[in-house]
């Protein structure tokens, strides 16, 4: 059974470990400079190992209840489905932003987005006349390094 | 150096045109964003974090700073309008706000939350003004292992302090720790965790670390289906006799309104309590004590009162730990100290020692944005609120523009916005497992400063800094303040 309590604490003990073996075993870096990062990551992975436990102490309290008692710490999570499409549509605009520039893929990532998402035409056009304001404003009025064109060409 | 004398400094740092320039835009960004319900302090502080890159640390943090103080005054006005809070503070205001909007009285809940706000807000900013010089001679105090255990303290009390399980958020606290860690020692500058990326070397960059685990997961809940942001709006006109007997309201109930500033002072300068609990404990303090308690919820105007002050009051309190000693008063703090960072600044305990000029010049932008947004917010509120009628699925991607533009605008580094949507998917998994995102902003932050800290005081005195009396009473205070807590729920579960 996937858990989520379970999978981040385990995966980020995991990581701060592996970090912790590789850079020694790359860099050969020694104590004063890795003293303070090794102590810290062994605070945090024995934390997580601790978080685990009581997870672990927790499924087993919630199966000897009896199962459909719902869990112990109440948790915000999104429907992962529906959160992982909206990442996705947000995502959406790094390639386009890449592909043809702030200026031009920015508007055009905001009225296909909108669009996409049922809006009106007027709605579409107001929401990509922002974007091309926000973007001529960061390049134009507050000369923020952004290129004028595609960031994929040199 | 004499309190006339401080004061003059801090008021030549804030009487700039810059200065009033960043403050209008602030606080006009702050407006916006209130009225913009499930975009709060911290998520419009996240957003535009990136502008202020590059400029003057003055200008830079009024800007920021005006834009968490007034952004509470917008969420009231769509809490009594619409019953929509446009940020959880907000949400103690509805209580009495909306009954009161329900009987035709909008115009005088509004206002009177509006001069609330303003008055708690001034209030705020003076007991900051009359605590930092108070605090100053002591940050001179304070050495390289005084500073380094403060330090620590703040990254422990706002994970233990903070809301949900104290395993969680000392996790989040040391993973935040752990990231500062990746790219040069600042003692050394020999390069960790690089791992061969060229990018890493100098370590995760402060804003897209910030904006993605702070905005992007709330543009995914806004770009979520069937996320309206607002509700179509009903009635929203405002009579000018209930506006000017709102704006009298705060001071008629004078008491009312003074002590409940003072309580979120209070709350403010306690760490990681948050921002939420002083409008609520203010709430249930004005009931508690008032003779009308039976009108509360039914459209008490103490109940639109006690809140707002407080709320606005907290910002000066919360003020006063992150300024004297770094550690942050509540989440927006946390934000405020990575801008620090941006501006070339040092969050931490020193900040005093050098910048009491810019402490004072903050101090009277927290009192002019409060005053003025107050004024403002009354004046164009029947416009504004339209505003909130804007669905999520249009506000998304607007907003996702932004952030597209601030992110790479800090280094010119395309990698800045990939590693922004990395930590935004991550700070939804924290959101969700219920784990501090603020905890470990805020050892991402300070992060580099403890390590160096540490290693003066290692260098300087041994492992036996530690045992010299002041950093022992530092650390007995310290652990008696993070533990107060679960040591009060001991105590109240076993009676």
């Amino acid at each position: 059974m996937r858990d989520g309590e379970l999978l981040f604490p385990g995966l980020i003990m995991v990581l701060i470990l592996l970090a912790l073996i590789l850079d020694p075993v790359l860099y050969h870096h020694g104590l004063r400079v890795l003293g303070f990062p090794v102590g810290l990551g062994l605070a945090t992975a024995g934390l997580c190992a601790w978080r685990l436990r009581q997870r672990w102490a927790e499924r087993r309290r919630q199966r000897d209840v009896g199962e459909g008692q719902g869990s112990i710490e109440p948790a915000s999570a999104l429907p992962v489905a529906a959160a992982l499409r909206a990442m996705l549509g947000l995502v959406a605009a790094v390639p386009l932003v890449w592909l043809l520039g702030f200026i031009v893929g920015l508007p055009l990532y905001v009225g296909a987005y909108v669009r996409w998402r049922g809006g009106a035409w007027r709605t579409t056009l107001i929401g990509a006349g922002i974007a091309l304001a926000a973007a001529l404003c960061f390049i134009e009025l507050l000369g923020m390094p952004q290129p004028h064109g595609p960031l994929v060409w040199p | 150096m004499s309190g006339l004398e401080l004061f003059a400094d801090g008021a030549i740092a804030f009487l700039r045109w810059d200065v009033m320039l960043a403050i209008l835009a602030g606080m006009s960004l702050g407006l916006f964003f209130g009225l913009l319900p499930g975009i709060g302090g911290v998520t419009a502080l996240a957003l535009l974090l990136p502008l202020v890159q590059g400029m003057d640390p003055m200008p830079g943090l009024a800007f920021l700073l005006s834009v968490h103080a007034v952004i509470y005054n917008g969420g009231s006005v769509t809490a009594v309008l619409f019953g929509v809070p446009g940020a959880p503070p907000s949400a103690a205001t509805l209580i009495d706000g909306q009954p009161l909007a329900r009987q035709g009285r909008a115009a005088y809940a509004i206002a009177a939350a509006l001069s609330a706000s303003a008055i708690g807000g001034v209030i705020g900013a003076l007991a900051l003004g009359l605590l930092l010089p108070v605090l100053q001679p002591v940050v001179f105090l304070l050495g390289s292992p005084e500073t380094f255990l403060l330090a620590l303290a703040g990254v422990a009390c706002l994970a233990i302090l903070g809301k949900g399980s104290m395993t969680k958020g000392l996790i989040a606290g040391g993973l935040g720790l752990c990231l500062a860690m990746v790219g040069y020692q600042q003692t050394t500058g020999v390069p960790r965790f690089w791992f061969g990326s060229d990018y890493l070397l100098d370590g995760f960059r402060a804003v897209p670390v910030i904006t993605g685990l702070f905005a992007v997961p709330e543009l995914v809940r806004l770009a979520l289906p069937g996320q309206a942001i607002g509700i179509h709006r009903t009635d929203s006109t405002l009579p000018a006799r209930q506006i000017l007997d709102g704006i009298l309201a705060p001071l008629r109930h004078w008491a009312l309104t003074l002590r409940s500033s003072l309580l979120g002072v209070l709350v403010g300068i306690t760490p990681g309590v948050g921002g939420e609990a002083a409008s609520f404990i203010a709430y249930g303090t004005a009931k508690h004590a008032a003779a009308n308690a039976d009108e509360f919820g039914q459209g008490a105007i103490e109940g639109v009162i006690a809140p707002e002050a407080a709320n606005n009051a907290k910002e000066g309190g919360a003020l006063v730990p992150t300024l004297a000693l770094g550690i942050p008063g509540s989440s927006g703090m946390v934000l405020l100290l990575g801008a620090f960072q941006l501006l070339g600044l040092e969050p931490g305990a020193r900040f005093l020692k050098t910048h009491m000029d810019l402490a004072v010049g903050l101090t009277l932008t927290l009192a002019a944005a409060n005053l003025v947004s107050a004024v403002a917010m009354l004046a164009l509120a029947r416009p504004l609120v339209l505003v909130s009628a804007v669905p999520g699925r249009v506000l998304a991607p607007v907003l996702l523009a932004i952030v597209l533009l601030g992110v790479y605008a800090v280094d010119g580094s395309f990698m800045d916005v990939g590693v922004a949507f990395l930590f935004g998917g991550l700070g939804l998994i924290m959101q969700g497992l219920g784990y501090a995102r603020a905890a470990l902003v805020l050892g991402f932050v300070l992060g580099r400063l403890i390590e160096t800290y540490f290693s003066i005081s290692m260098q300087a005195y041994g492992a036996g800094f530690l045992l010299r009396p002041t950093t022992l009473a530092i650390a007995l205070l310290l652990v008696a303040g993070m533990f107060w807590r679960p040591a009060v729920q001991i105590l109240v579960r076993r009676r």
